[in-house]
């Protein structure tokens, strides 16, 4: 057991706020016990007698009418639940609602003398009480909804297995403390595992030598129960290595600031060019028809953010990475049939990368993980600062809105995403926009690995196909899904999906030079993404399960090049 | 020193043995998911049903009204037991609906709450039972756990119908829910969007996996209600009620 405060509280100070909040409890209520004496002190309050056959009810500490707050707080306990989960096919007898008012009369209040945490052994109680809205000398409400949202956070915490909350004697009587009973579960989670086969590309843009890739990302949740944030991950695949240490402080010195830091290092390789390429030197391990770039980067960030709202959150973050690149001293490649030098958006040899960011997001999604309703958005705005040492100077501007909807049928949700992006300036090609980033068909970047070799599937035969990086993207997508299962132990809700959307990544230098084998519409870069398969909520986290990476390793026109 | 050019190599019979192999692992994989997310393995996580449970209807003539008696003390196990004497509220609804005996049309429907208080200085649990035709403007105090179940984990005379609604003579059950401590839909509401702020919950934010680890912790305690119980009755055709001089003898 650990006692936060001492028993031996300022006694002088609690008793006067104890007579104070009596006194002023009792005149807002008015009450005055029977022969209309002056109100006695809680402890001086006779016990119910132990008596069962409908007693007098024991007088409650205080219970003074409903303040407007409690008037128009919802009661849980006076609204049953539909049968069977649904809304009842009609309405239930005499609604026993309406005996909420008297039911709020019969409030039970004491003085909260103290808070106890029990069973910690890891979670320092400073970390439990941050999320605990009560202090001693506090007139506790036994039917007040923050007691038990209380509870509710310390479990979205993810440090407790179970928290109980319970109320016993205190030194006088009237006053109380608060028992805080938590039990610790293991805080060390993972929080990713990527399995997956990324693919080189044949010269007609259809996947050849299949590339195995794997990564894990786990996290300390709770490091040395001061409820920081540790974590870790690793990304594997054909002669590339990323790693990942990343830290959040989410009440930064027991304020309201938060604060982040992550350290990166990516051992990688990139391949660049169409058709035709050329390039000098080379590196070993080369693939065919592709200029190799080795590269290596370490640094790290720092931010800073706080909640605007219940919903809105700020976040700045700098960063500073070193860079170093190995590739080759000349390189080209054929386009429309011209040949032209490659570009590979990398400063050679050493370099530094030193940027500002500030994120700006609203969260009112109903759930993270399978939402039906509300708004996701971000916008963020990247600046490299050359004044500052970068030999990167660009800017960036993210927007991403996601919207849902819950259809009046099935309890089918639908889903609607905006992204645009735009980078001005000479961004190196890992911060530029990936195109597997927006086609399901190909792999996500891991820990800022690209193992996949390939270009879009280029469904409608435009310049999407040249296009692998980006310095503008668009994207608009939608999707469809329906609730399979909903559990309560360990799956929590699956559904099925199906998405569809079309994006365009345009290439500056593209745009500048654009291949004279597009013209009119097809000199757009656009193309279609689909997906289809499982989502799913459980114990373990929010998985995703589906096809379209699979699909993008079939042929879409055999024997066609693009 | 070397200069090389892109060589296409051409597609032999790996490369199709490959792509047969990676459309043969997706079908495996989707008739894997198809047989796992069946609808009969969609109903593992739902509340225990338990056998049929006896049941009393009665019929009030006078007053042309349905009343049902029926316990479901298993709801209260040893956890809801000990729970009881926290000195925090601890509250048990039934809700419930009549059927006609073999069909699963409702006929009406009634519900139960009941709310319990242990008093940690008066040392009794306050009970406050809010049903239909009876709201209780004060809390009724009993110091043993007996008293506690019998009137919050079995009801007794409840109302549960009148004649416009059911027919009399009617052979009929009843099956619904007991729920203890049932989450509202506001109170679920309000803290899936305090969820939406993971800076209060130490965790991750969204986008990240972490967000979603932690959505599931917390779920997973919430849930509907902290323990959850089907009830239904054996068909039965009602009695009738006493008239009230009887009632007295």
């Amino acid at each position: 057991m650990r006692r936060l405060d001492p028993l031996r509280l300022e006694e002088a100070r609690l008793h006067h706020r104890a007579l104070a909040a009596v006194l002023l409890l009792s005149l807002l209520a008015g009450a005055r016990p029977a022969g209309g004496q002056e109100p006695a002190p809680a402890a001086e309050q006779p016990p119910t007698p132990p008596v069962e056959a409908d007693p007098t009810p024991p007088a409650p500490l205080e219970a003074p009418p409903p303040t407007p707050d409690r008037e128009s707080a919802p009661n849980p306990e006076l609204e049953p639940p539909p049968v069977d989960g649904g809304a009842p096919a009609f309405p239930v007898l005499d609604p026993p609602l309406a005996g909420s008012r008297a039911a709020e009369r019969n409030q039970v209040r004491y003085l909260l003398e103290n808070i106890e945490v029990r069973g910690n052994t890891r979670t320092r109680p400073r970390v439990v009480l941050r999320y605990v809205p009560f202090e001693a000398g506090d007139v506790i409400d036994v039917d007040d909804p923050e007691v038990e949202l209380s509870r509710y956070r310390l479990l979205g915490t993810g440090f407790f297995r179970e928290v109980h909350f319970s109320l016993r004697k205190g030194s006088r009587r009237g006053w109380v403390v608060l028992i805080i009973e938590v039990e610790e579960r293991n805080t060390i989670v993972v929080n990713d595992l990527w399995m997956g086969l990324a693919a080189e590309t044949d010269a007609r843009g259809n996947a050849s030598t299949l590339l195995p890739y794997a990564g894990l990302d786990v996290a300390e949740t709770n490091l040395a129960g001061t409820g920081i944030t540790l974590g870790t991950a690793v990304g594997l695949g054909p002669d590339q290595l990323g790693l990942r240490l990343r830290f959040l402080d989410p009440a930064f010195l027991g304020g309201r600031w938060m604060t982040s830091a992550s350290l990166v290092y990516n051992d990688a390789r990139d391949y660049f060019g169409n058709d035709g390429v050329l390039y000098w030197p080379g590196l070993s391990n080369d693939v065919p028809n592709a200029a190799p770039v080795a590269y290596t980067r370490f640094g790290g960030s720092v931010g800073a953010g706080r909640d605007l709202g219940v919903a809105v959150q700020l976040w700045g973050h700098y960063r500073l990475e070193s860079v170093d690149a190995d590739l080759p001293s000349t390189a080209s490649h054929l386009r429309g049939g011209r040949r032209e030098p490659l570009d590979f958006d990398i400063v050679p040899g050493q370099s530094q990368l030193s940027a500002l960011r500030a994120t700006l997001q609203l969260d009112s999604r109903d759930h993270p993980t399978l939402p039906t309703r509300g708004w996701f958005a971000t916008a963020q705005a990247e600046l490299a600062l050359v004044p500052l040492g970068s030999d990167y100077g660009y800017e960036r501007i993210d927007l991403h809105v996601s919207r849902w909807w819950r259809l009046p049928w099935g309890a089918h949700v639908v889903r609607l995403d905006l992204f645009g992006g735009a980078i001005v300036g000479d961004a190196p090609f890992f911060e530029q926009y990936y195109v597997g980033d927006f086609s399901d068909f190909l792999p996500d970047r891991i820990l800022g690995l690209n193992f996949d070799r390939r270009p879009a599937p280029n469904f409608f035969d435009t310049a999407i196909g040249e296009v692998r990086y980006g310095h503008y993207a668009l994207k608009l997508g939608g999707e469809y899904r329906i609730p399979l299962y909903r559990g309560q132990r360990s799956v929590y809700g699956i559904d099925i999906f199906a998405s569809a959307g079309i994006f365009a990544l345009a290439n500056r230098a593209y745009l500048e030079r654009p291949n004279p084998r597009f013209t009119g519409a097809a000199r757009l870069p656009l193309d279609l993404t689909a997906n289809f398969g499982f989502r799913m909520d459980t114990s373990a986290g929010g998985f995703l399960f589906a096809f379209s990476n699979v699909i993008g390793l079939l042929p879409l026109r055999e024997g066609e090049a693009r | 020193m070397s200069l090389r050019s892109g060589s296409f190599p051409p597609r032999g019979r790996a490369d199709g043995a490959r792509r047969r192999g990676a459309a043969r692992r997706a079908a495996a994989l989707a008739v894997t998911l198809s047989l796992l997310f069946r609808p009969g393995a969609a109903k593992a996580d739902d509340p225990p049903e338990g056998p049929a449970r006896e049941a009393r209807f009665e019929w009030d003539f006078e007053q042309k009204k349905l009343y049902v008696s029926v316990s479901f003390r298993d709801v209260v196990d040893r956890t809801i037991r000990r729970k009881l004497t926290r000195g925090l509220p601890t509250t048990i609804v039934l809700t419930a609906a009549v059927y006609r005996a073999g069909s699963t049309e409702p006929l009406s429907t009634t519900a139960h709450t009941c709310k319990i208080t242990w008093h940690v200085w008066d040392e009794v649990y306050l009970i406050e039972v809010v049903r239909p035709g009876h709201h209780s403007n004060a809390p009724k105090p009993t110091t043993t756990i007996e008293g506690v179940l019998r009137r919050c984990a079995e009801v007794r005379d409840l109302l549960a119908g009148d004649q416009t609604q059911i027919p009399p003579g009617t052979a009929l059950y009843l099956k619904g829910q007991v729920q203890v401590n049932p989450v509202s839909p506001q109170v679920l509401q309000k803290i899936r969007r305090w969820l939406s702020r993971p800076s209060s919950t130490s965790t991750a934010a969204p986008g990240d996996a972490l967000f979603s680890t932690f959505t599931g912790l917390f779920l997973r305690r919430i849930g509907e209600a902290e323990r959850e119980l089907q009830v239904t009755t054996l068909p039965v055709v009602p009695g009738v009620k006493p008239p009230p001089e009887k009632r007295k003898r």
